[in-house]
Parts: C-alpha cells; sequence; structure tokens
C-alpha cells in the first residue's frame, strides 16, 4: 500500500469471512482482505490515517464467531490502541473503527480532510 | 557532517577493533561489527540488505566511541548513513509495526492540537508562565501502546511534577509539546525530526521560561547535541530532573526504604552527556536504601538495548540478558534507571516467557516520589482516562 | 549438488530448528509458480524424462498427454517400461515416506496406451531437410537419434546388420522380460516417422558413407562381442558357449530342449537372462556362479529373484578354473573358492581364490556371461581412437569423434551399460549432429544437474501417509516355463492409485495442464521450456487463500466448464530468525499451536513455525514486537486438476 494511493480514500481491512454489508453500502471502499482481522496491527491502522486515508474500518465477524477464536478480541485491543493515539494526537477517533458483526454504523462522508 | 566529511572521518578509522571489543551488540555474537560497518560503509559504498540491517543496529550507546584512539564518535556517522539511507528509501525492520515511527511523524505533520494533558489531576501544580518548563515527552503516548505490568509512563510524568512541586517549582507543561525527534533522527528521518524540533523550539521560545528539566535523558541529549548543533545555542539551561534534584537535596526529606538496589545508567544521560553523579547522589540520600554497583557502570555501563525501535531482535534480548543478570548478580531486589526508555526496554526484556523474572525496574522518580510520600491517589484505571473522549469505543 | 539424503525426521528437525525454511515465493502482485530446481526423479533420468510430469498425468487420469510427455524424451516407452534399471525410482524420496513410486510399471502403462492410439505422425510444422544422416545400429542409442533426428527434419537411415532391429534389445534381452512384439511396435512407431530401415546390412567402414550421401554418421552398433572364461581349450571342447550365442539361438528357435546341468558364469543380467531361458528350455539343473557375493551382483535385484522363484540355483565365490572333458565333450567344470579381499578399482571387494579349495561339478553346458566387448577390430588403424577394451573415443557432450562428422554412442563408446543411457547417447548425438549442421539450432535446453532443494522436498515427505507400493502381477508358475512375458501390466485403477503416491517433489513441472484452466486469475507460462517462471497474477496476496478449515482446495474454474478443484498451498506465517527476541508471545497467540520455542544461539529461543499447522491467520504477526514474524507464501503452488492429489 503506497502512500500515494490513499489520501481521500477509506479503506476497509475485512476477513474473508465478515458479512458484506459495510463494503456493499460503500462501494467506494477500498477493500483488503486477509484471513483475520487479528493480523491487523495498530501501527497499520495508524500509518494508513498517517498516509491520507478518510476512514479505516477494520471489518469482522461477530466475537464468538470468529473462525480463529480471538481474532475479533485481538483486533479489538489493536483498534483500541489507534484509537487513544489518534484521540491524543488531536485526530477524531472514530476515523479507525471495528465492526464485527451486523452493526450497521452510521455512514460517514466519504470525503475527509487528509493528514 | 556531509557525506564527504563522514568518509573523511572514517578513513580515520585505525582499524584497532577496540569498538568492537566493547560494543555490546558485537558481544552477542550475531555478526555485528561497529569496525566492519565503518569499513564497509565508508570505503567500499556498497549498499547491500545485510548492510542495512547492520547499520540499524547500533544502539548508539558509544561504548566504541569512549575507547576509540581516532576519536571517531561511530554513532554520528551511523546517523548520517542512515540519513543517506532513509532519503533511498531504505530502511530495516521497524519494531512494533511501525506504530511509535508512525505517531512520531504525525506529531511533526498534524496541524491538529493534540490532547496530551489528560493525564494532569488536580493536585499536581503546574502554572502557565514561570521560569521552569517540564518537557514532559512521549509519557502520553507509551502510556497507550506498552502495558508491561509496573510500567505506568503517565504516573511517572504526575510524579515528575510532584518531585518539582516539593522543591518549590510549579513547572510549565507545554500543551502542544511534541516529541523531541530523537527515534526519528537515529531513525535517519531528519526533515520530520526537524520538523518536531521547529515546533518545540516555537513554544519554548515564548514561554519566556529560563530552565528545560527533562524526565528523559534522550530528550535532553537531543536538545543538548542534536537542536543546538543544528538551531544554535539554547538560551535555556537544560538539564535532567535528577540534576535539578540533587542540587535542592537538602529540600528534600526522604524516607527509609529499607533494601538494595542499583543503578542503570542511561547511555543518553551517562556516556552521552557525562552525568553519572547527580541519579547516584539522590539514590543515597534515600535512608536505608543500600546501592550497589554492577559489574559494568557509569562510563563502562552497558546498554538496555533501546534501537529507537528498529531492528530490535536476537542480539539485543542477548545483551539485555546480560544486563539483567550483571543486575541480578549485585543481589539488589530493585534495578533504578533514570530514563522512561531503558524503564520500557528492560521491563520488555523480562517480559518474555523465558525463565528470567528479575530483578524488578523502577524508575527513579516513581523510587524518590514513593520515598517522599508523594505517590497520589490510586492510578486511575485505563480506560478512564480517555474514555469519555471516545478513545475506547463499545464494540 | 549436495547429494545427502535426509530422512523425514531430519526434515522435520531441520525445519524446526531454523535451519531450513519452506521456499517462499510470494509477492504481493504477482504469485510465481517457481520451476526449477527439478524433482531427483527427472534429473536422475539420463535421457532427462520429465518422470514427475508424467506421474502425475497419470494419476489425474490424463493418458494422453502423460504419453506425449513421455514421448518427448523417449521413444521407447514400452521397452523401458520393462527393462530400464530405473535410476529415477532410486532417487525417488517416496522411499523416504515407505517405497519409491513404481515409476517403470507406470511408464510401461502408459505405453500400452499408446498402443490403442494412433499411430506416431511428424507434427505438420516440421522442416523438411535435405540431408541425410547414418545411423549404425538398431539398438536404443541408433533408435532414439533416428527418432530425435527425424523429428528435426532430417532424413534418417538406420543401418541394421541383423536380420530384425533392436539390437541388444532383441538379441539380448528375453521375450519373457521383453516380448518381440513390442520391440517390433516401438521401432515400427519410429519408422512411422519416415526413417528407413536398412536390415542385413552390417557396416564396417562408418567413415566411408560421410560425403558421398550422408552429412553425418552415427556410430552405435554396441557391444556384442562375448569376453571368455579364459580356460584352456574353451574354444575346443564342445558344451561351452557364450551367453549372447546361447540367447539367440534360444530366440531363433534353433537351440534344443537341453537336457542335464547348466552351468551359467557370471553375475550381470546376461547370466540371469541365460539362466531363466535355459531353465524354460528344459534343463533341469541349472546354477550360476559368480566369482564374488550376491551383495556385488550386477543384476538387477527383481531379476534375481525372479530366477531364483523359477528354480535357479545360486553359487557365490566361485569361479572356474578348468574344464573337465572327455572326447571333446564336457564333462563338468572344475572350480576354486574365493575368499574377498580388498576392493579393486570397482570399488568391489577383489576375489581371491583360496589355494586347495579346488571341486568339481559336473555339467552339460557350460554359459560364459562374463561381459562383451565392442567389435571394433576394424576400425584399429583408422583416424579413430580406440581403447584396449574396444571402445571408441567420443565427445561426451556432442558425441562427435575425432573425425568430423562421425558421431558414437551408446555400447561402443562406454562399454556394455543400460538402455536408458544408450537412449541418452542417442538424444545427445541427435542434438550434436543438429547443431553441427543446422544454422538455426536454438540454444539447448539447461542441463539439469540440481534437484529440488530440500526445503522443497520437506513438505511432501511429512504429509505423505505411508501407502504401499503397487505389486506388479506376474503370471502363475506354470506359465513361466515358456517364453510368455512374466511381468503383468497395472491396471488402470493401480496405475492412478500408484501415480497418486508421487509426492511431486519441488515446483512445478511443467506440464502446463494450468494453462488455460484459469481464468479468473490469469496464468501465463512465460517460455516453455525455459528458466522463466511461470506467473500468475493476483489481487493480493492475502486475498488468494482462505484458509478454509476443510482443506486446503481452491476452486478454479473455466467459463462454460465445471469447476476443478485445485491443490493450492496456503500462505503461512514465518520467522525472520534474527529478529526473534523469545518473548513468547506468539507462542501464546497462536490458537493452532503452530509456533514453538526452538533453542538456536546461546541458549537464546527463537520462534518457530510449523509449516503443517500454521493456517495463516497472522495473529502472531499482529502482537510480535519487533516485526520478526511475516506473512508469506509457504511453497510453491501445485495446481494438478482433479482433487487433492496427495
Amino acid at each position: 500500500m503506497s502512500a500515494h494511493s490513499v489520501v481521500g480514500t477509506d479503506i476497509a481491512f475485512r476477513c474473508n469471512w465478515a458479512r458484506e454489508t459495510e463494503p456493499a453500502r460503500h462501494p467506494e471502499l477500498e477493500v483488503v482482505r486477509v484471513a483475520c482481522i487479528g493480523r491487523i496491527p495498530a501501527g497499520l491502522l495508524l500509518q494508513a490515517i498517517e498516509h491520507g486515508a478518510g476512514q479505516v474500518l477494520v471489518l469482522g465477524c461477530p466475537e464468538n464467531e470468529c473462525r480463529h477464536q480471538n481474532g475479533v478480541r485481538l483486533a479489538q485491543v489493536q483498534v483500541r490502541i489507534v484509537r487513544d493515539l489518534l484521540h491524543l494526537l488531536g485526530l477524531d477517533p472514530d476515523r479507525v473503527r471495528l465492526v464485527a458483526g451486523d452493526e450497521s454504523p452510521t455512514p460517514r462522508p466519504a470525503a475527509h480532510p487528509g493528514v | 557532517m556531509n557525506m564527504d566529511q563522514v568518509l573523511a572521518e572514517t578513513l580515520l578509522c585505525q582499524e584497532c577493533g577496540r569498538c568492537t571489543g566493547v560494543c555490546p551488540v558485537a558481544r552477542s555474537g550475531l555478526g555485528f561489527s561497529p569496525r566492519k560497518v565503518i569499513r564497509q560503509a565508508g570505503e567500499s559504498r556498497t549498499q547491500s540488505p545485510e548492510l542495512d540491517r547492520a547499520l540499524f543496529t547500533c544502539l548508539g550507546c558509544d561504548r566504541c566511541a569512549a575507547v576509540c584512539p581516532s576519536g571517531l564518535t561511530i554513532s554520528d556517522l551511523i546517523i548520517r548513513l542512515r540519513q543517506e539511507a532513509y532519503q533511498q528509501g531504505r530502511t530495516a525492520t521497524l519494531a512494533h509495526g511501525g506504530l511509535l515511527q508512525s505517531f512520531m511523524r504525525m506529531m511533526a505533520t498534524t496541524p491538529d492540537r493534540q490532547h496530551r494533558l489528560d493525564w494532569l489531576d488536580p493536585s499536581l501544580r503546574v502554572s502557565t508562565s514561570g521560569d521552569t518548563i517540564l518537557f514532559v515527552g512521549c509519557a502520553p503516548y507509551f502510556d497507550r501502546v506498552f502495558d508491561f505490568p509496573g510500567l505506568r509512563p503517565v504516573e511517572t510524568a504526575r510524579n515528575a511534577v510532584r518531585l518539582l512541586n516539593r522543591v518549590g517549582i510549579e513547572p510549565i507543561l507545554l500543551d502542544d509539546e511534541r516529541c523531541c525527534g530523537h527515534d526519528l533522527l537515529w531513525l535517519g528521518d531528519t526533515g520530520n525530526f526537524r520538523l518536531l524540533a521547529e515546533r518545540n523550539l516555537a513554544q519554548i521560545a515564548v514561554t519566556g521560561a529560563k530552565r528545560l528539566v527533562f524526565s528523559c535523558p534522550e530528550c535532553l541529549r537531543t536538545f543538548k547535541l542534536d537542536y543546538q548543533s543544528r538551531f544554535g545555542k539554547s538560551s535555556l539551561e537544560l538539564l535532567h530532573i535528577s540534576e535539578l534534584l540533587a542540587r535542592e537535596l537538602s529540600q528534600l526529606d526522604p524516607g527509609a526504604m529499607p533494601g538494595r538496589v542499583t543503578f542503570h545508567d542511561p547511555c543518553r544521560l551517562g556516556r552521552h552527556l557525562g552525568i553519572y553523579d547527580p541519579p547516584r547522589e539522590l539514590l543515597r540520600a534515600v535512608p536505608e536504601l543500600e546501592l550497589v554497583e554492577m559489574k559494568h557502570s557509569r562510563e563502562q555501563a552497558t546498554c538496555c538495548g533501546g534501537t529507537a525501535w528498529v531492528e530490535c531482535g536476537t542480539a539485543v534480548k542477548c545483551l539485555q540478558n546480560e544486563r539483567l543478570a550483571e543486575a541480578e548478580a549485585t543481589g539488589a531486589e530493585r534495578l533504578v534507571t533514570a530514563c522512561p526508555k531503558c524503564d520500557i526496554h528492560l521491563r520488555c526484556a523480562l517480559s518474555g516467557t523465558d525463565a528470567r523474572t528479575g530483578p524488578e525496574i523502577v524508575n527513579m522518580i516513581n523510587l524518590l516520589a514513593e520515598s517522599l510520600g508523594l505517590t497520589g491517589p490510586e492510578p486511575l484505571p485505563e480506560s478512564a482516562v480517555l474514555a469519555d473522549k471516545g478513545g475506547s469505543q463499545d464494540a | 549438488m549436495n547429494r545427502t539424503r535426509t530422512t523425514t525426521a531430519g526434515i522435520r528437525k531441520a525445519l524446526a530448528s531454523g535451519r531450513a525454511v519452506l521456499s517462499f515465493t510470494g509477492s504481493s502482485e504477482k504469485f510465481r509458480i517457481r520451476r526449477i530446481p527439478d524433482s531427483p526423479c527427472r534429473v536422475a533420468c539420463p535421457a532427462g524424462v520429465n518422470v514427475k510430469a508424467y506421474v502425475g498425468l497419470i494419476g489425474a487420469g490424463d493418458f494422453d498427454r502423460a504419453l506425449e510427455v513421455v514421448r518427448t524424451s523417449n521413444p521407447l516407452p514400452g521397452i523401458c517400461g520393462r527393462v530400464c534399471t530405473h535410476p529415477c525410482e532410486s532417487e525417488c524420496r517416496r522411499q523416504e515416506v515407505d517405497a519409491p513410486v513404481a515409476v517403470r510399471p507406470l511408464k510401461r502403462f502408459i505405453a500400452d496406451h499408446a498402443l490403442k492410439s494412433a499411430p506416431a505422425r511428424l507434427p505438420p510444422e516440421t522442416p523438411r531437410r535435405t540431408e541425410r544422416i547414418a545411423v549404425i545400429g538398431s539398438g536404443p542409442a541408433g533408435l532414439t537419434a533416428a527418432n530425435d533426428l527425424a523429428r528435426l527434419g532430417y532424413q534418417v537411415t538406420v543401418f541394421e546388420a541383423n536380420a530384425q532391429p533392436g539390437g541388444m534389445l532383441a538379441l539380448g534381452i528375453p521375450p519373457f522380460r521383453l516380448p518381440r512384439e513390442t520391440i517390433r511396435q516401438e521401432i515400427d512407431s519410429i519408422m512411422d516417422l519416415g526413417v528407413r530401415l536398412e536390415a542385413n546390412a552390417r557396416i564396417d567402414d562408418p567413415a566411408a558413407l560421410l560425403g558421398r550421401d550422408f552429412a553425418a554418421v552415427f556410430y552405435a552398433p554396441g557391444a556384442h562381442r562375448s569376453l571368455g572364461l579364459g580356460l584352456p581349450l574353451e574354444n575346443e571342447v564342445a558344451g561351452v558357449v557364450d551367453s549372447l550365442t546361447f540367447l539367440r539361438k534360444a530366440y531363433a528357435g534353433d537351440q534344443r530342449r537341453l537336457a542335464g546341468t547348466m552351468l551359467v558364469v557370471g553375475g550381470g543380467n546376461s547370466a540371469i537372462d541365460s539362466a531363466r531361458t535355459a531353465v524354460r528350455l528344459g534343463a533341469r539343473k541349472v546354477q550360476v556362479l559368480y566369482r564374488r557375493t550376491r551383495r556385488e551382483m550386477p543384476a538387477a535385484p527383481e531379476e534375481v529373484a525372479d530366477a531364483e522363484h523359477e528354480g535357479v540355483k545360486f553359487t557365490f565365490r566361485v569361479q572356474p578354473v578348468g574344464l573337465l572333458h572327455e572326447n571333446g565333450r564336457l564333462k563338468g567344470l572344475r572350480c576354486i573358492r574365493n575368499k574377498m579381499g580388498e576392493p579393486d578399482a570397482s570399488g568391489r571387494r577383489r576375489p581371491v581364490p583360496v589355494t586347495g579349495s579346488e571341486f568339481d561339478t559336473t555339467a552339460t553346458l557350460v554359459i560364459s556371461a562374463v561381459g562383451q566387448q565392442p567389435e571394433t577390430q576394424h576400425l584399429a588403424g583408422s583416424a579413430l581412437s580406440v581403447s584396449r577394451s574396444g571402445t571408441l573415443q567420443a565427445d561426451p557432450i556432442t558425441c562427435e569423434t575425432s573425425l568430423p562428422g562421425l558421431f558414437a554412442g551408446g555400447d561402443v563408446v562406454t562399454g556394455p551399460s543400460t538402455v536408458i543411457d544408450a537412449m541418452a547417447a542417442g538424444h545427445r548425438a541427435a542434438r550434436g549432429i543438429h547443431v553441427r549442421l543446422a544454422t538455426d539450432a536454438p540454444p539447448g535446453p539447461a542441463t539439469r544437474t540440481r534437484t529440488a532443494d530440500e526445503l522443497e522436498l520437506v513438505a511432501s515427505c511429512l504429509t505423505a501417509i505411508p501407502v504401499e507400493r503397487t505389486r506388479t502381477a506376474t503370471v502363475s508358475s506354470r506359465m513361466r516355463k515358456h517364453f510368455v512375458e512374466v511381468e503383468l501390466a497395472l491396471t488402470e485403477s493401480e496405475a492412478i492409485a500408484e501415480a497418486k503416491r508421487c509426492l511431486r517433489c519441488g515446483p512445478c513441472s511443467e506440464c502446463v495442464r494450468c494453462h488455460g484452466y484459469c481464468s479468473k486469475h490469469q496464468i501465463s507460462l512465460s517460455v516453455p521450456g525455459s528458466e522463466e517462471d511461470i506467473q500468475l497474477r493476483f489481487a493480493g496476496l492475502d486475498s488468494l487463500f482462505p484458509d478454509s478449515a476443510a482443506s486446503r482446495e481452491v476452486v478454479v474454474c473455466r467459463p462454460g466448464a465445471r469447476p476443478i478443484a485445485a491443490d493450492v498451498a496456503p500462505v503461512i506465517c514465518r520467522v525472520e530468525r534474527t529478529l526473534c527476541r523469545d518473548c513468547g508471545r506468539c507462542v501464546e497467540a497462536c490458537i493452532h499451536q503452530a509456533i514453538k520455542p526452538m533453542t538456536w544461539h546461546e541458549e537464546m529461543k527463537t520462534a518457530s513455525v510449523d509449516p503443517l499447522l500454521c493456517r495463516g491467520c497472522g495473529h502472531c504477526i499482529a502482537v510480535c514486537p519487533s516485526g520478526a514474524l511475516r506473512l508469506d507464501c509457504a511453497a510453491p503452488v501445485l495446481l494438478l486438476p482433479g482433487g487433492t492429489g496427495r
């Protein structure tokens, strides 16, 4: 993922089995598939914001449905770290969100001021 | 220095190998050699992933500089070579997935004001004017990233304020203080380092303060050596908190803390800045606290293994194990350090599943605060600090 | 080339300690199947047959394509499928698990399939060259060279001294091992390419053919002069015959029924063939005398076993020292016992006669099978260099002799050797001739000398479940009294099952079946037969492999066709060893218990990922503080249609 490619875009990291709702709702999302969202480290999420992504979504399955048992819980920890850091930096923590399960969070505007 | 100067410097190398002899990374036996790095980088100018890895394995502890007969400050050369590498897009493996470098860079470039003083509580007396600034450093950020048992960087920051309060100082805290840039500079990212420095210096200038006190030796070293060499001599006095407190010993009346401790000299405080005694004076002022020295201390102290979050691997763990073994050999229950980085790195070395369990690591600031009865109310639970700011998400 | 044989336990140990890792090929954009190095079987075959490809194709049920692959390098598959010494099987890594794949019977199976298909034809795009090439000798070397040269477009004439073609195949190997019908059919399929055969045409002066009508000559007459026993009056006493003469008469039907005791002196395939032939001719007692021990016998062990099954007796560590005769007829043999001494130049222990241990034994016929030499006396004094044992000297790569345009290969150059070695020489000679004559000869394929890394063989050995090697059936004991073929062919289901035992060592075998099968993701074969990688283009490394718990299959679809399940290697995690801090977080994080700490440096431990247990979920990567864990492709992708394959 090069820095140039993500300015202004919204990125979703999703696992292979996550529900399709969010990406279907927002076709402009740049989707990166992984085997399990438990492998997304906080550094990756923060760098996505650093390189100009508007929003970063981490899409997974409901916690008790994770095929790799604790993938969602691990992702929760990493997302929490990034949200805390975003707050410290003076940025909106909601720019990084974890969506695990059926919730359909309020759609966010696609355009976002880059960093 | 520019590359020509670097190359000229490398020619001064006598190839005596004393640097490699004292290098703690070389001792791990995995093939790192400062002499080799200097020679390869300087003479042959070949670039290779192996050379890059070696280049980024140096801890910058300067044990080599202390013994080099040519007077080479090898770490300076290495920084310069890393700068060249960085410009060419070459770097080595970043620790923690590049998280730390990322937020440090963002601190350099975000226009937004940070929320970095949420850790303050009403019992801490700070001021918006005065002659002393306390430079807090990245403690609030580290607090969110690391969760080693017993490590609470913001509590250390609070205790630093409490100690200053005890000697009658109500420090200024910059509410948009940026990272000093030490880690990015050592990575070779001079561009962002410069941005951080400029932003910090601008904020400091408008306070009118006369004195800048640091709880972190890396920040101190960066201001004293790296900022001054680039931006000119500072009009403020630059001190480590232990230096300031040691001067005010008469105002401190520490309570008894029976036990044995040993002191780990941070590289940036000791060899880089020549500050060895103030922390020891403070520790000796605590009644019934026995201070014993490790086998290698003061100018010979070995490094805690801090690598500016780059190429942290087996070699570093080896030397950390050695250092902790030295501490255990003194019989001390606690290993005291005067640097928040050493605090983190040594705890990290103890946090593995390999057998080593001690000694207990404690930051000198926290130990002093404890001996003075200054520790505050129970530390707030982690997520409560930021809960209503939307930090934690109910997912 | 590292030829150390590694046991499965050793491989697992090497993986675990981090000294070996699986080969990684992934990149963020493209996914590449690494094409080289080769599987051990292919490297071992002197003729360069793509063993792994045709075995795999048999396993997939694609017999037509398997035959094509075989025919590319081996124009005599039915013959080799019966008599080849199978160096491929000796190197087959399946033996680390249980027993080597039965490659030879599989080759015979596929050759039998050929008999049911259309006769061989030259492809229409074959250029028509004007040069005429003479091939002297219609043994395996000559036939192979003729086949290759015909396929290159040359006009080839084969000169055969005997009435029947085939060389040692027909003269030396008995019909119960190699039916005459098979020889005839395979030679016919070469002749169908437009090769002319002139029988009863002995050529003593090969050089004379040059310049006159032929642009090049390949001299491959074989080695047909039997060595004698070196006994006094050997040639005068009736009842002593060399094995080649004996066999020739037997095959021609000239040999009378035998009575009494036959003694065969020798230990090679010739001796065994003679002994088994003698049994079929009615000899009541057939005994093979060999001067060394069973271990040193050059004959194939399966032949020896067959002979013993048929009642042949073996006596070891004896050699003849004199004939017992009366009135010019053989009565018996005087022998001496040997003890085994120091190894000689061949590495085998030298037999040393024990003085005073002579004994006599009766016999009505003594067959000497102690070796052959090329008949090259007529060439002594010519420009060609002839060795003391009669062999000719030729360039080992091009087969050209010291006389430009005259090429030589096979037993006449090497001395008696195997069928497959002679065929390899035929290939080299054809290529040597083509390079000499044509301006458009492309650079040759890379010499295959490297086998797949131990690394790439690892995963295969570890996942294999032991399955007994398919035994080839043989005719009943009653039928073994006749000259019918003893070994029976594998059935179709047996062949497919046996082919599936193949571990598919190393990467892609270039069977090129994948080409055209994948529409969703492009597969392009860069330069067939070259060192280029076959490239698969994918969106991203992670996205291809759903680590389905059920299997590691990916469904590959072609528009309009039914989906084919393909066996695809997964993406797994691996440890960059020098970055590991032995913190143990990955070990704890791994829910599949695929990560173990291994001691590696001064009691330091490093994490090590078990590639078979890792599911590529990446949790370890997220918790690793130093970035030591990465995600990468576990092994080169093996795309073979027809199910899971293993």
